[in-house]
């Protein structure tokens, strides 16, 4: 846990990530099967490679080995053994990836984060069995946000299950690969100097042509008062960095860094660059219509909104309409599911947030 | 013949045989989750079985000669099928779905002016793995959900023969053999000197009944030193014994039930239980707590959730309180019949006159083949007092199939429009995740095992005595 320094009022620096745009993943899928596991196909021999259309997150199954160890036999030993043979995969796995021409001429430098933090690691029995069948090895991912702190990926988890003679059995990736990063600054007062990039994590420069792709200076961040991390006005919680990764079915194109205040059982999060933002849906409703406003945190404050929903009893017939494109909207009473997508027209980034809201007539 | 799909990070078996689609080896994410899922049996009666000894009470298994299947398909991530019939859970998203129908062979009620051939379909919606929707109020539970729909249809009963027999009830048995995987490496070095057997690898269960409002969770955070039963309003956890009692309670013939002895019993709401949790007996991981679980929390288990307490229904909490719980008020936490002082029964609102039971049991093949045959599920509680005469000691962990059996009544008042709805709309979820309990749940009891009312050795236990 890091301690904010809250003397430093005016600049702070965060570093942002892009995320590799997931039809670009999709689209190399069989050739990712092949760099990773040598597969001739998507389903070879029993064996299975997915990589998913919506959140660009890998699958992978050996189904002809995964739970048929039933003696147990040829399992690592010890955890740390579990640990390194987990660290080489993913480092190989990197080095495939990025010795493939068409695949690094797509962008598609690493498929894995370089820096993995151990969840945890266990052997895996299943019911009825007294010995393992194989080793469920578990990674977090941390993030630089500047030079000298790091933050964890909310949401970011990598699978990898181990079995016999080290094979890799099963890989389950909930982590999408990163098309670059670089330095946003938090704007507190003075404009932002033109974004700086780094394809390395700490090693920042101006890009490279065609070494990372160019992403859009960001408009001076607008972020409002109670925003603003330095304003740390409710004692002495701690506060910590972080990223999320969001659910497997929204859109998103960066990580982006938020500060993450505890406060008993649930914390906050304030916006920690242009590119961080925050969206929640509110309902004001009345007997004769339901208003629903967009509260957006963070980013430029030039926000395009787009929104959604549909009805749960007519959505076979109906199914999903548009409702409107500004920061509030009406519907009249009765029950809907409503999703609201919001663009940064500054920086891009996006956030989608959902909710049902309900007004009875 | 089983068809195996891999999609969307699930994995299953599915057959299409008698019983309909049964799926099997069920994993999300290479967890596994259930060795089978299934409808055992639907029931129609003419009368409310439990008051009569009606002769046109009969029962069905799906895609049977009775009952066989008209079509079966897969739905694919596209369609808009994939929403759950339920407005309180349309909102999650479904990746994919398994879907079939059937009706009977011959008339039900036969040579009267209600004669019909009831239709049934059933459908199973898998979902993807989050928080967004939330599962549950303190939306922290990362988990997927899993949607096993049983829809029905009777046509309306003619004008004219009210007096006469017509379709009044029907039920619908389900049976899911859970299959959670335990987490430890004992038997890798016993290989050398010695392990443990495979009944220590098992799963463990756990009933609730939640507090209306926020008094337990209030103590959670502001006491080191609160026990887990201060959460809860009823719970037994682990459970002790086998068991077999009432989830919902919102018919008529829950007032009139058959017990144990053929006693006659009344079940009230206050009864009846709200959750069923069930974990790997061993969890490894990085606590040392004796393998325990937190609740809330099950960050690896199978939830069952039909009811929440009032309080995960409120929409009026203030800022405080709505930190604790932001996604209260959300229409999946509300349930029928709602009031700020009772939470309501997470039903299709079109046949609110339901009754849930459930059980939890150890896997017996032959006890569960006997359960699902005609004579002895007849009545779903005394299936298991006549399997065994006291329940089974689980404590320790055992390999459990959860049951659960739905009751619907047909509203007197509405005999001129179809009979008809959806079973089951709740579903379950499935987390497994690390565990990430917060640490003033953790201190705060959240693994604390304790049972209130304490447990005796019988089938039939009620959060209330």
């Amino acid at each position: 846990m890091h301690q904010i320094d809250t003397s430093v009022k005016h600049v702070r620096s965060t570093r942002v990530y892009a995320l590799q745009p997931v039809s670009s993943l999709v689209k190399n899928e069989r050739r990712l099967a092949a760099a990773l596991f040598g597969m001739r196909s998507l389903d070879d021999q029993g064996r299975i490679f997915r990589i998913s259309p919506i959140s660009g997150y890998l699958f992978y199954c050996d189904q002809e080995k995964l739970w048929k160890n039933t003696a147990g036999r040829g399992l690592p030993t010890d955890r740390l053994d579990v640990e390194r043979t987990g660290r080489g995969f993913l480092e190989n796995a990197n080095l495939s990836v990025s010795c493939d021409r068409v695949l690094r001429r797509e962008g598609i430098a690493a498929l894995f984060p370089t820096d993995v933090r151990l969840l945890w690691v266990g052997a895996i029995v299943p019911q009825k069995r007294s010995r393992p069948d194989h080793w469920l090895c578990q990674f977090g991912v941390d993030l630089p946000v500047d030079r000298e702190r790091r933050a964890r990926v909310d949401g970011a988890k990598i699978d990898l299950r181990i079995g016999a003679d080290r094979t890799m059995l099963a890989v389950s990736s909930r982590w999408r690969s990163l098309q670059g990063d670089f330095l946003d600054t938090e704007t507190i007062g003075i404009e932002s100097e033109d974004a700086l990039y780094s394809d390395a994590p700490l090693a920042v420069h101006r890009p490279r042509p065609a070494a990372t792709q160019q992403i859009e200076k960001p408009f001076p961040a607008l972020a409002a008062e109670a925003s603003r991390p330095g304003d740390l006005s409710h004692g002495d919680d701690p506060t910590e960095y972080l990223y999320s990764l969001a659910d497997e079915n929204a859109p998103q194109t960066h990580l982006a860094p938020f500060l993450f205040r505890g406060h008993q059982h649930h914390a906050e999060q304030i916006p920690a660059s242009t590119y961080s933002l925050c969206a929640d849906i509110l309902q004001r409703g009345s007997n004769h219509k339901l208003e629903l406003l967009a509260v957006v945190r963070g980013g430029s404050g030039r926000y395009e909104y787009r929104w959604y929903y549909w009805e749960p009893h007519t959505v076979v017939e109906a199914g999903m309409a548009a409702l409107g494109t500004g920061p509030q909207v009406n519907l009249s009473p009765g029950i809907y599911n409503v999703v609201l997508l919001v663009r940064d027209l500054a920086t891009n980034s996006v956030i989608q947030a959902e909710r049902s809201v309900h007004a009875e007539a | 013949m089983a068809r195996r799909l891999s999609r969307n990070r699930w994995d299953l078996e599915y057959d299409i045989g008698r019983g309909g689609i049964i799926l099997r080896n069920v994993k999300h994410d290479n967890f596994n989750l259930a060795r089978e899922i299934r409808v055992t049996r639907i029931w129609i009666c003419d009368d409310d079985p439990a008051a009569s000894f009606s002769l046109n009470y009969v029962s069905f298994e799906l895609n049977s000669p009775e009952m066989p299947m008209r079509d079966a398909r897969e739905i694919e991530a596209s369609g808009v099928e994939l929403n759950s019939p339920s407005a309180a859970f349309s909102s999650y998203h479904n990746v994919f779905g398994l879907d079939a129908s059937y009706a009977t062979s011959a008339d039900y009620l036969a040579g009267t002016p209600n004669a019909c051939r009831p239709l049934v379909s059933q459908r199973y919606l898998f979902g993807n793995y989050g928080r967004n929707p939330p599962h549950e109020p303190g939306a922290v539970l990362d988990a997927t959900r899993l949607f096993p729909l049983l829809s029905f249809e009777f046509p309306p009963v003619a004008l004219g023969s009210r007096g006469l027999p017509y379709p009044r009830y029907l039920r619908a048995d389900f049976l899911i053999d859970v299959d959670l995987d335990n987490i430890d490496e004992a038997g890798i070095r016993s290989q050398r000197s010695g392990g443990r057997g495979s009944s220590d690898f098992a799963n463990k269960a756990a009933i609730f009944r939640d507090k209306e409002n926020l008094a337990g969770m209030s103590v959670v955070v502001q006491s080191p030193a609160a026990a887990v039963q201060e959460l809860f309003a009823a719970l037994e956890k682990p459970l002790q014994y086998e068991i077999v009692s009432w989830g919902i309670a919102r018919a008529e013939a829950a007032r009139q039930t058959t017990g144990r002895l053929l006693l006659r019993n009344t079940v009230s709401e206050q009864q009846t239980w709200d959750n069923v949790h069930i974990w790997p007996a061993r969890r490894g991981g990085p606590y040392d707590l004796d393998n325990r679980v937190s609740t809330p929390g099950a960050f690896h288990a199978l939830h069952c959730h039909w009811r929440w307490g009032a309080v995960a229904g409120r929409r009026d909490l203030d800022w405080m309180d709505r930190r604790l719980l932001p996604a209260a008020g959300q229409p999946q936490f509300r349930g029928l019949g709602w009031s700020p002082s009772a939470g309501g029964a997470l039903v299709d609102p079109g046949i609110p006159r339901q009754n849930l039971k459930f059980a939890v049991t150890k896997s017996d093949i032959a006890a569960d083949q006997a359960r699902t045959s005609y004579e002895s599920m007849r009545d779903f509680e005394n299936a298991f007092y006549l399997a065994r005469l006291n329940p089974e000691d689980v404590s320790g962990g055992s390999d459990l199939v959860f049951w659960l059996s739905f009751e619907v009544f047909r509203d007197p008042s509405k005999l001129d429009e179809p009979f008809k709805g959806t079973l089951f709309v709740n579903g379950f979820y499935f987390a497994h995740n690390q565990d990430d309990t917060p640490f003033t749940a953790a201190a705060g009891g959240a693994y604390g095992e304790a049972s209130n009312p304490h447990p005796t050795r019988q089938w039939t236990r009620f959060a209330r005595s």
